[in-house]
């Protein structure tokens, strides 16, 4: 007969087969091959294969409807069995749930941090096309060879010869605080911002009321925020009124400004134009390529090309700078105004920035916790298989196959996390406002706002559920009906115990490092606190004053009498904030060296106010300004930088400052910088200038002593507010960052270790909960309760000990890159290790044995009547 | 007890109908002649497990064929408590219709 061996095709059979969950699918298939050959006979193949097709098609429908009808059925179980077990096993579910939060609290928060960090200066409109122009200088400056200055006729160049240029602007911050005043309200402001008019058009800062344009191209105008406006006048209107700056010039506000965000990096409040600032400090900075004090903004065309405006701008202004601005500046760069907030290499920057480090430091931190936290499940799940292989049998038995339980504990693990999201969620709603005090932010929760965040914490929620889920799935899906029934599967396989013992290495490794990372930063703090610098830090008060000379001779008169005061001395910079250098010049130098010199100018009591040694002349300090010729005091690093024998009496001059004089005296070297630098070579120099006083008190009746310099200031300079600091905080300040560093390890030293022994005290309750028939029968043949006791910890105890080993090489390379930036440095010893390794088995003993001493005390004959 | 669907009636008819040749392909045969139209194969099968299920019909496995690629048939027999059910459908049937004269139908073939 025809088309006998005709046969139907391979993958409408596979398809067939794959939808069939019909009772007899081989016979179904039969039936299809028989009316396909009928069809095939009659009709040809094309029509029989679109008949088979037609029919597997018509069935999709069907089979959807029963596959959800049966999972939903299915799920409902599953939920109410995973209920169940949460509500029978209270303290597993609570150590689990406890654990997956603590880490998806630290997720959120971090999440949150990281997102605002990198939302900063994104507000403004055309953040796209805003840039800012850095110079690259051949020098370095405070560690630093940029700086966020720009000169002056940079901003006129770019608008008018560059047609790709929209706007621009020049920004200048006034580094000092300056007095507000109207009637009897009087504030020193710290956000003084002087700018050009083109400001409002490339920013996006509302204004509530006024015009910036008139404004801005005005000189002796002011703009002001909400905030600030509500200070000086209440609730009345303040657009018209004057404000009088440093008791000197009246300002007349003209608009008032939204209040403004906090992301970004221009924290500008208080707005004047850059006209008055003309006005006020004169000409002589008005047109000149030689000087870099302004900040410039620009707002590129829409489809400019950035690249070519930045090449036509680095070959055209060179050509411009005369020899000496050559030496110390290479040329200038654009850098987008969203990359800002990341940039900290800017000398002259508006605020400090975020390091990137850091952010990734704490997106590393918090996996790590929720690491710790998903091997708790892992591992409390499996060692509750005894429990759970009754249920899997009874599963197994009726018909489930393994996919489904595998799908049902995903589920189950799924649930646990649902839970931690939601504990997690009104938590961080609540730590948030500490979070933001610790990282000094102003982050909102916007979490469920933002489409973003919400999408990744998605993705967070199911990767935790997984990867939790995932072996607890697989292992307890796995078991055969057979073994439970033969009740061998409380005894575990080797390979199974070895991977739940290595989960526990592991959360031990990275506790332990952690540990051992907060140590080493704690030691090298301390290590930089209490190094000896070279010069005397106690006691000492600086305060700034204005730089006049009669008024200084008044004052060190008035303080000198009280007993209280001992020394009084006058500089330029703080020591610990000298940020002037110079290029040196000295007798000998050779055309191309070229040496960069720190300075700071001081009168000639600063020396014994510090008790900064002189290795070499100083001896006449007091002679020094008669007779009209200059004289510096070098430091050693800067002595041996220059190579010069014998450098007392010899010529010395610093470039920047065209000034030239002779080497009166070399000083000990002294730590003035943060302590990662090497000492650098800072010469001094002997003048009466005063812009800082240095006080030395006895440190008796402290506060007596500064409310009696309070009275003599106000006396004084009625007109400059009184600040004071003490050398010790300023010092402390320096190391801000590491401070912050410390404090965040010890944050999560204590999380993750927290989170580690909840796992261990599960663990032991397990093992305990395992053992009590063998602890009865042992104490019953005699056993101590230590032995007992011994039995139940050893084991745990061993894995500790190896994590902490495997967390020794770790931690010893982590910290030894991060000492690497320090110049000075504490030697990572072995009693970090010993200590962190002995805390971190105290803790787990501590832990385990809470759970295990009563059982190991029960009275046998309680625990053999157990069943 | 359930009533039938009028899907699962005429199967259960068309099965009894053919006696001792009961299977997939000819079940849909004599369902199509039957009804004038062609049943979807998934839904018979869906549904024909469904009587199974119920106990109205068993199977009963047949020999293999060289026409279905050596696959056996598998033969459907109504049973007891099928025959039942469908005594129940008719008697139903029968109690809606009583007393409603043909001619209500006039109108219509007009």
């Amino acid at each position: 007969m025809k088309g006998l061996d005709e046969k139907p095709p391979v993958l409408l059979e596979w398809m067939l087969s794959r939808i069939g969950y019909f009772e007899n699918k081989y016979s179904v298939a039969g039936d299809f091959e028989e009316i396909y050959l009928e069809i095939f006979r009659d009709k040809g193949k094309i029509h029989a294969v679109s008949w088979y097709i037609s029919q597997v098609m018509k069935t999709i429908p069907l089979l959807l409807f029963n596959y959800i009808y049966w999972s939903t059925a299915m799920f409902k179980n599953q939920i109410k069995i995973a209920l169940r077990n949460i509500i029978r096993h209270k303290s597993y579910s609570l150590i689990n749930i406890m654990g997956l939060s603590i880490g998806l609290v630290c997720s959120l928060l971090i999440m949150l941090y990281i997102n605002y960090e990198y939302s900063f200066d994104k507000f403004h409109i055309n953040h796209n096309r805003i840039y800012r122009v850095l110079t690259e200088m051949n020098i370095v400056y405070q560690d630093k060879t940029v700086v966020n200055g720009t000169p002056n006729v940079i901003v006129e160049v770019l608008k008018n010869d560059y047609p790709e240029i929209e706007y621009a602007a020049k920004v200048y911050n006034d580094p000092d605080s300056d007095l507000l005043k109207i009637g009897n309200r009087e504030f020193n402001e710290d956000g003084f911002y002087f700018v050009d008019p083109d400001f409002f058009k490339i920013f996006s800062y509302p204004l509530v009321d006024g015009d910036p344009e008139l404004s801005l191209g005005e000189p002796f105008t002011i703009l002001i925020t909400k905030e600030i406006a509500k200070k000086y006048f209440g609730d009345e209107n303040p657009v018209g009124k004057v404000l009088n700056l440093n008791n000197r010039y009246d300002l007349k506000v003209t608009g008032v400004l939204e209040e403004r965000p906090e992301n970004t990096h221009l924290k500008a409040d208080i707005i004047t134009s850059f006209k008055t600032y003309e006005k006020i400090r004169g000409d002589r900075y008005s047109i000149t390529w030689d000087s870099f004090n302004y900040s410039s903004y620009f707002l590129l065309r829409e489809g400019a090309d950035i690249q070519a405006v930045e090449n036509k701008l680095q070959e055209f202004a060179p050509t411009k700078f005369e020899d000496v601005v050559k030496k110390a500046v290479s040329n200038f760069f654009f850098q987008p105004i969203t990359e800002i907030h990341f940039y900290n290499d800017a000398f002259m920057e508006f605020e400090t920035g975020a390091d990137k480090k850091n952010v990734y430091l704490f997106m590393v931190a918090a996996l790590l916790i929720l690491l710790i936290a998903c091997f708790n499940y892992m591992n409390l799940s499996t060692a509750r298989a005894v429990t759970r292989a009754k249920e899997v049998g009874v599963r197994k038995v009726i018909g489930a196959k393994r996919f489904q339980l595998v799908k049902q504990f995903f589920g189950e693990s799924f649930i646990f996390v649902l839970f931690a999201l939601i504990v997690s969620l009104a938590a961080a709603r609540f730590i948030l406002p500490v979070f933001n005090s610790y990282i000094s932010r102003d982050i909102r929760f916007s979490l469920l706002s933002d489409y973003t965040l919400l999408l990744i914490l998605a993705g967070l929620i199911i990767m935790i559920a997984v990867v939790s889920g995932l072996y607890p799935a697989f292992y307890l899906s796995r078991i055969r009906p057979v073994k439970i029934i033969r009740r061998i599967v409380g005894r575990d396989s080797k390979s199974y115990s070895v991977f739940r013992n290595s989960l526990v290495v592991i959360q031990f490794t990275i506790s332990v490092t952690l540990i051992i990372c907060s140590i080493i930063t704690f030691n090298q703090l301390q290590f930089i606190k209490n190094m000896d610098l070279g010069f005397s830090r106690d006691h000492i008060i600086n305060i700034q004053a204005d730089n006049s000379v009669e008024k200084y001779d008044v004052i060190r008169d008035k303080l000198s009498v009280y007993p209280d005061i001992l020394e009084i001395a006058s500089s330029d910079q703080t020591l610990t904030g000298i940020s002037n250098a110079q290029l040196g010049d000295w007798d000998g130098k050779s055309e191309d060296e070229r040496l960069v010199i720190y300075a700071i100018e001081v009168d000639k009591y600063f020396f014994g106010l510090y008790n900064i040694e002189f290795t070499e002349g100083g001896s006449d300090l007091e002679n020094y300004l008669e007779d009209g010729v200059k004289r510096f005091i070098l430091n050693e690093t800067a002595v041996e930088a220059m190579g010069i024998e014998n450098p007392v009496g010899k010529n010395f001059g610093a470039t920047g400052d065209d000034q030239n004089g002779i080497i009166a005296g070399v000083v000990k070297d002294f730590n003035y910088a943060p302590l990662h630098m090497k000492i650098a070579p800072l010469y001094i120099d002997l003048s009466s200038s005063n812009r800082w006083i240095s006080i030395k008190i006895s440190g008796e009746r402290v506060s007596e002593t500064i409310s009696f310099l309070e009275t003599v200031w106000k006396d004084i300079y009625p007109k400059t507010k009184f600040e004071y600091r003490f050398l010790d905080d300023d010092l402390n300040r320096m190391y801000k960052s590491e401070q912050r560093l410390l404090k965040s390890f010890n944050y999560f030293t204590a999380i993750a270790v927290f989170i580690a022994c909840l796992g261990l005290f599960g663990l032991a309750s397990f093992t305990v909960e395992r053992k009590t028939k063998e602890i009865g029968i042992r104490k019953a043949l005699g056993a101590s309760i230590p032995t007992v006791l011994l039995m139940l910890i050893r084991n745990f105890i061993n894995l500790v000990m190896l994590g902490t080993v495997i967390s020794f090489p770790l931690g010893y390379f982590l910290m030894s890159r991060w000492l690497e930036d320090f110049a000075y440095k504490v030697n990572i010893g072995i009693a970090t290790f010993l200590f962190a390794g002995t805390l971190a088995a105290l803790v787990a003993v501590m832990t385990i044995s809470y759970r295990v001493i009563s059982a190991a005390r029960s009275n046998p004959a309680n625990s053999l009547r157990y069943e | 007890m359930k009533y039938l669907t009028l899907n699962e009636e005429i199967l259960l008819l068309t099965i009894w109908r053919l006696k001792n040749d009961a299977y997939g392909v000819s079940i849909r045969e004599e369902y199509s002649r039957a009804t004038g139209k062609n049943i979807v194969m998934g839904t018979m099968y869906n549904s024909l497990d469904y009587l199974v299920k119920k106990g109205y019909v068993i199977t009963e496995k047949g020999e293999p064929t060289a026409e279905r690629g050596g696959r056996s048939k598998i033969y459907y027999r109504v049973t007891k408590s099928g025959l039942e059910a469908l005594k129940k459908a008719k008697e139903l049937h029968d109690s809606v219709w009583e007393s409603i004269p043909g001619s209500i139908f006039e109108n219509l073939e007009r």
